[in-house]
């Protein structure tokens, strides 16, 4: 137990340092949860439209089967997705902040010169994601029993979400071991879920029921069935599949020195010729957009392969009235729709976006670090040190999406054997570029003028674009709300060819103005 | 010409006052010693100097220049090594003094290796696996490889051993032969009695003294201790301070201006032993740091 020593002590210390950050993965699966039920409710007949949806080729390949088929089931096709995707993400991402990060600091060193057990940091750390996935969990089961659901599928829907926290708490805690960069870390979650992501969807063409869904935690719920057959015994064994991992991070940290990962650093044989700010930024950050090319073409390979297996059956008269989705989906088709939903969620919405604020956020590191002054103590002006990083962020954007739409391309038109798809989809994801450089002008703009809270803006901003869009799929707003978002200009419910390129100019123009005025912000401020 | 000038310099921070008021003079070609206290204000003056704060009243000269509007220009004709020298944990020792050199214009490979061989830096490894002194060799290597006019050091040996520290005060002696101005702040104050021709004092955002190490001392007293032969009562004499006896052995302080007649006054006692030992930096320092602990304490 000496291992132990202290657990509960930096328990509490996280507690307190994590204060602000917490909240935000604790409530938003409720909120999640409980805006899908607002939505299913508001329908004049919800019965009918989810047989429809169920029944779309499009909706199915991403969210599956609706199952069970009544108003609980429809609130768990989508609401659960969501939920578990923002507990497994909240849930290791603490869990690597905790024990990563504080390691690449030395704060740990400061901890560990205390009585403070070899596993205290690790299990304190663990602990707080596991607990907080269970109250998240268990927020999202309160919520739905005081909506008037039965309460034994209540429960076992939100000890499903909660599971996914708990083995994502798991899995962060066994790759922190093994990369001695926060930052690796964070990518090799990304990419577990990435890979995670294409088993979803084998399991969605393959009925929604297959033992692919057991490798999602999205889908968790189509394994344990609250509401229809309210399987608990797959809770023990995702709970189980957490103490695996814990356990394997204990005999992972006996493997390894403080401060160093699993994975050995290489020793460099010939120093690189670094001479600019920009070759600096490009140096710094190559991996990110080389990992991100490959990891989208991988997964864009895999759709586009799979988009001629989508049924191309019309959808119901129902489906086809709902909001302006319906009949946008209607004129494109099935397989298009459907490669077309993917390359706005992967290019832009989801992905892209996200990789663009980490992106330019991580100035904001760079300058708390000191990497900043060192560089303006020479003779650089804060033009060309901002201007050079965010040259590689709209650079290495562009660079992945032009990637990951050929790729795509390439899936759909080997598995079609039709060889115009290629220029089709390549065409969809560099129509996104103008949008994520909007997301690239905003961040640089608040970095620039309000650096403090900058990243909690950065977010807010994109979730409610993300918000807006899903009101806008619901039927909730209109298009003309979506106006406001960056992501309607070259949104997967306009056929490519329609696309406005004038539109796409002006988007370029502002995110231009954006980063302007936030380099002039920079120029201003004082340096931390 | 001065190369640094202050007037009245401030910086707060909402209420709080960073700098109340700093007047800096260092000259061309001095090698200049900057101390103070933790959380005194040198910091906050270098980084006003190098243009990454906003003073926020007063006036500041770098060579002649706005630090703040004209600071590419006179980046160039500066170096800098930061107290608390952080690096790109990806990149290697010798990448970084590659990368510095080449922003300002050309590295001299030849300096670089020489410097490298004295300070004993491999230049292959990685920043992260660097301790805190090698990382402060490479902030040095890259400062003094280049042909800055003036560089400015803030603490640059504060995790260095005693014989890199050697190492560094002869290149500080190397460049100051080359007529290159030093500005350096420091907490080791053996290291600014033995490099510096002037000295400034800062304490809560004002600096307390400024001169010669010479001039300095006038303003304090000087150690004697003495045996004497005869007993005698040293208590009566003027301007002799801190008095405390060990049998025939005396110690006390005497203010400068009566060293004559204490000296008279001792020397018929008969004098078997003497050493006079002028005031160090230390207790020159002490002297003011002193000072605060007592308005605290008061308060």
């Amino acid at each position: 137990m000496k291992q132990f020593t202290g657990t509960g002590k930096l328990l509490r210390l996280y507690i307190r340092r994590d204060w602000l950050l917490l909240p935000i993965w604790l409530f938003l699966p409720v909120v999640l949860v409980s805006g899908q039920m607002t939505f299913v409710k508001a329908m004049p007949d919800w019965r009918l439209f989810i047989e429809e949806l169920s029944e779309s080729a499009i909706t199915s390949a991403w969210l599956g089967p609706i199952y069970p088929l009544s108003l609980e089931g429809a609130i768990l096709w989508r609401g659960m997705l969501q939920a578990a995707i923002v507990v497994l993400f909240g849930a290791a991402f603490t869990v690597i902040r905790h024990i990563r990060t504080e390691e690449m600091s030395g704060r740990s060193e400061l901890i560990l010169g205390k009585p403070v057990g070899r596993y205290a940091n690790v299990t304190a750390a663990v602990t707080l994601s596991c607990a907080g996935s269970l109250l998240a969990g268990l927020l999202c089961s309160a919520s739905l029993f005081s909506s008037g659901f039965a309460a034994g599928g209540s429960l076992i829907a939100g000890l499903t979400i909660a599971a996914a926290g708990c083995v994502f708490a798991g899995l962060g805690s066994v790759l922190a071991q093994f990369f001695g960069h926060s930052g690796q870390v964070r990518g090799a979650i990304f990419g577990v879920y990435g890979l995670m992501m294409l088993f979803m969807v084998l399991n969605n063409v393959n009925g929604g029921y297959s033992t692919w869904a057991w490798l999602n935690p999205g889908a968790w719920f189509r394994v344990t069935a609250p509401f229809a057959e309210n399987h608990i015994w797959p809770l023990f064994i995702f709970a189980g599949l957490a103490l695996i991992m814990l356990e394997l991070s204990y005999a992972l940290l006996n493997k390894r020195d403080m401060g160093a990962g699993i994975i050995a650093e290489r020793e460099r044989t010939k120093n690189a010729d670094i001479k600019s700010p920009i070759a600096l930024a490009w140096h710094s950050h190559k991996r990110a957009v080389v990992v991100w090319s490959a990891g989208l073409s991988f997964i864009g390979v895999f759709i586009g392969a799979i988009t001629p297996s989508i049924s191309m059956d019309t959808m119901g008269e129902m489906l086809a009235q709902l909001s302006g989705w319906g009949p946008a989906m209607m004129k494109l088709g099935n397989q298009e729709g459907f490669i077309a939903l993917s390359v706005y969620i992967l290019g832009l919405m989801g992905g892209l976006s996200v990789f663009v604020l980490t992106f330019v956020q991580s100035m904001r590191g760079e300058e708390n670090e000191g990497y900043t002054e060192i560089l303006l103590s020479k003779p650089v002006s804060r033009l060309k040190w901002m201007g050079s990083y965010l040259a590689v962020a709209f650079v290495g954007s562009a660079i992945i999406l032009l990637a990951f739409g050929i790729m795509s391309g390439l899936g759909w038109s080997i598995g079609s054997g039709n060889s115009e798809h290629l220029f089709r989809v390549t065409a969809m994801s560099i129509s996104k570029i103008p949008s994520v450089w909007i997301i690239i002008g905003i961040a640089a703009l608040l970095y620039g003028w309000l650096p403090r809270i900058a990243s909690f803006l950065g977010w807010l901003i994109w979730g409610v674009f993300v918000l807006i869009e899903m009101l806008w799929e619901a039927g909730i707003v209109g298009w003309s709300a979506m106006k406001w978002t960056p992501f309607s200009y070259a949104h997967y419910s306009i056929p490519i060819n329609e696309i406005s390129m004038i539109s796409l100019i002006v988007l370029v123009l502002i995110s231009g103005a954006f980063t302007a005025l936030g380099i002039i912000g920079f120029k201003r401020r004082n340096i931390i | 010409m001065n190369v640094i000038e202050t007037r009245k310099l401030t910086k707060s921070y909402g209420r709080q006052e960073a700098l109340r008021g700093v007047d800096l003079t260092v000259k061309q070609g001095e090698v200049y010693g900057f101390i103070g206290p933790n959380g005194s204000g040198k910091s906050t003056t270098i980084r006003i100097l190098l243009g990454m704060l906003r003073k926020s009243g007063g006036e500041a000269k770098l060579l002649g220049g706005d630090p703040w509007a004209d600071a590419v220009e006179l980046h160039r004709r500066i170096a800098y090594v930061p107290g608390d020298v952080t690096l790109w944990p990806n990149l290697t020792g010798g990448e970084v003094i590659n990368l510095l050199n080449r922003l300002g214009g050309k590295a001299n490979t030849s300096r670089i290796k020489e410097l490298l061989d004295r300070f004993q830096l491999d230049p292959k490894k990685r920043c992260r696996s660097y301790s805190k002194g090698n990382r402060q060799k490479v902030a040095l290597v890259a400062a003094l490889s280049s042909d800055a006019e003036l560089l400015i050091l803030d603490e640059p040996t504060s995790g260095l051993d005693p014989l890199m520290e050697q190492i560094f005060q002869e290149c500080i002696f190397e460049l100051k032969k080359q007529g290159k101005t030093i500005f350096l702040s420091s907490h080791i104050l053996a290291e600014v009695e033995a490099l510096c021709d002037r000295v400034g004092i800062i304490r809560q955002g004002e600096i307390v003294e400024e001169g010669t190490l010479e001039e300095l001392r006038h303003l304090t007293r000087t150690t004697v201790t003495v045996e004497l032969a005869k007993s005698m009562s040293l208590n009566q004499l003027q301007g002799i301070h801190d008095i405390s006896r060990k049998e025939e052995k005396w110690r006390f302080s005497v203010d400068v201006n009566a060293m004559d007649e204490v000296i008279n006054a001792i020397a018929p006692m008969g004098i078997k032993s003497l050493t006079v030992e002028p005031s160090t930096l230390e207790e020159l320092f002490i002297r003011h740091y002193g000072d605060d602990i007592q308005e605290k304490a008061v308060k």
